[in-house]
């Protein structure tokens, strides 16, 4: 299974795609550890084991960590203060908290929702009700994750299409169009400067079209400079065409 | 009666928990003397937590009555109760002496 492992952890069964969660068990007790561990590797996760909450602290914050189980009564950092230190944490990726403790009043499990956890499992549990809300934990992490994920290509998408804008016109037009603006200026007193290279056609004609973008890439690039160092704004290049204008940086500040 | 000769308390085991299991059931010996020792030195708090312990592990490895001795055991130390404590530790070491694990 682990060769099949893509970099999200996941892997296919013909076309349903599994995900495979690192789980974090933070339990002092021993016994209850390794109890924990033998059920959850049965079910195909794979284990990260810590002894106390400062531990577990430190791990989650080293491993790639999709669910965590914690004890509430631990050494150095009680289950409690783990959940509240890992909430306050502004992490990008989804992360499940089930909290299993011998605990029983209904006022505990209040704390522990509040601190954090998305889970409560009062010991001594039923190994079936274990797996169940563990399955339970996947799903949500695997809708979270997905989340992300669109959200991440949603933002990606977006950078591209800032960039397009950006090669068209100038940065503060684009953030005016960005509001939602309709950008329609009067500029009563500018110049417009509107250059291309005379007999482009001929000159260029032989050669090859990568060669071509490389020189116009390099002619361009001059007229950027002198455009910037002289005040001036770029409008936009077509073909071999550079247009600019002088007389609008006013306008910025409208 | 000698204690071979005492009824052996049968519990079927998730044949998943084999190799657990044995040090699971030492680790209650160990309890056992644990306990006794806190209780000579009126250590209640110390016996509690090994109760409450206990009563946390005990089920779900598939051993409720060691869930259920842990929790008297946690209850009595709570109260400061020694004879109960006695009372249920002995409990505890028959049990434990008794029992025979089936992984079904």
């Amino acid at each position: 299974m682990a060769e099949a492992l893509n970099k999200a952890g996941s892997y296919f069964i013909g076309l349903v795609r599994v995900i495979v969660m690192r789980i974090l068990i933070a339990e002092d007790d021993l016994d209850s550890q390794t109890l924990l561990k033998v059920i959850l590797q049965k079910e195909g996760h794979e284990i990260v084991t810590a002894d106390n909450g400062l531990a577990a602290w430190e791990k989650f914050q080293q491993e790639d960590i999709h669910l965590l189980i914690t004890d509430w009564v631990m050494p150095e950092m009680s289950g409690l203060d783990l959940c509240k230190k890992i909430r306050a944490q502004k992490t990008s990726e989804a992360v499940y908290i089930i909290m299993v403790t011998a605990k029983e009043e209904k006022q505990d499990l209040i704390t522990a929702i509040d601190a954090g956890a998305n889970d409560y499992i009062t010991k001594p549990y039923d190994k079936g009700e274990l797996i169940a809300r563990v399955r339970s934990g996947e799903r949500m992490v695997s809708l979270e994750q997905e989340l992300i994920n669109k959200n991440k290509e949603i933002y990606s998408e977006k950078e591209k299409s800032e960039q397009l804008l950006l090669s068209i016109f100038p940065r503060f037009i684009v953030e005016r169009l960005k509001q939602g603006e309709v950008v329609a200026d009067s500029c009563p007193d500018v110049t417009v400067l509107f250059a291309d290279i005379n007999n482009f056609a001929n000159i260029f004609s032989r050669k090859e079209p990568v060669e071509l973008v490389e020189i116009l890439g390099q002619l361009f690039s001059v007229f950027d400079r002198l455009v910037s160092a002289h005040g001036l704004e770029k409008i936009k290049t077509i073909g071999d065409t550079y247009m600019a204008v002088g007389g609008i940086r006013k306008i910025r500040r409208l | 009666m000698d204690s071979n000769e005492k009824e052996k308390i049968v519990v079927s085991v998730d044949p998943d928990f084999e190799e657990i299991i044995p040090g699971f059931l030492e680790h209650r010996r160990e309890d056992i003397k644990k306990i006794l020792e806190a209780l000579d030195g009126n250590d209640f708090e110390g016996i509690r937590i090994i109760g409450h312990t206990m009563k946390g592990v005990g089920g779900g490895y598939g051993f409720d009555a060691i869930s259920d001795i842990g929790r008297f055991i946690e209850a009595a130390a709570k109260e400061n109760r020694p004879e109960d404590i006695r009372q249920h530790t002995e409990e505890l070491a028959s049990y434990i002496d008794r029992v025979e694990v089936v992984y079904e």
